[in-house]
């Protein structure tokens, strides 16, 4: 997910994890992931999911941080 | 001699896109741990043939167990763990990019790109979106949960 990184690049608030979600099965099961690609933001306080464009990923971290 | 993970091919094409765009230095840290670690080894080895495609990428590896301070500093928890820093005048640029797990599939052409956007400074958003990403003021953590294909 290289628009993820795009947005850690360009902004220093923002940090990015990729995960691969087969090697870590018991990660991927705490955030509660069925389908990937899945963002999840700070812990949970928002969740985007499938492949988005970098406005509505943008957002929605707004909306997760600002409801 | 070992197998190569990356055929020549994509080698070849790797090595063009570094050619042409990697502006500035560029340091991976890999993390790997003492526990049996299924993709850890693979992992190493694809990053070292992706580091030996350019002298502007610098590799480094070192043991979760071993070294619990930096895996601190960095907040790598998971092995394989990359971290993807940049450099700006001999420091270190960390923008916060973390991979866990094996880049490979999809998430392979991901890791490349980030490295030359890393290397280059520069996000490559629109100006829209650069404009809008100004007000955000708070920590935000993404954590992007992919699979190979």
């Amino acid at each position: 997910m290289v628009l993820a990184h795009q947005l850690a690049i360009e902004n220093s608030n923002i940090n990015v994890e990729i995960i691969e979600a087969n090697d870590f099965y018991d990660v991927a099961s705490r955030y509660n992931v069925r389908s990937v690609p899945q963002t999840t933001i700070n812990d949970g306080i928002g969740v985007v999911l499938g492949a988005v464009p970098e406005s509505h990923l943008l957002k929605e971290i707004f909306h997760a941080l600002h409801p | 001699m070992a197998d190569k993970v990356l055929n020549e091919e994509i080698n070849a094409q790797v090595k063009e896109m570094f050619d042409h765009q990697l502006l500035h230095h560029v340091e991976i840290i890999y993390f790997s741990k003492r526990e049996p670690c299924e993709t850890c080894e693979d992992t190493y080895q694809l990053l070292g043939e992706i580091a030996s495609l350019s002298e502007k990428l610098h590799l480094s590896a070192y043991n979760l167990d071993e070294n619990p301070q930096l895996a601190e500093l960095y907040n790598v928890k998971l092995a394989p763990g990359l971290v993807i820093l940049g450099y700006e005048s001999g420091d270190l640029l960390d923008y916060g990019i973390r991979f866990s797990g094996i880049p490979s599939g999809y998430e392979f052409s991901s890791l490349i790109h980030t490295i030359i956007l890393v290397s280059r400074r520069d996000s490559g958003l629109q100006p829209e979106i650069r404009e809008d990403l100004k007000r955000l003021m708070y920590p935000v953590n993404l954590k992007v949960f992919v699979t190979p294909t």
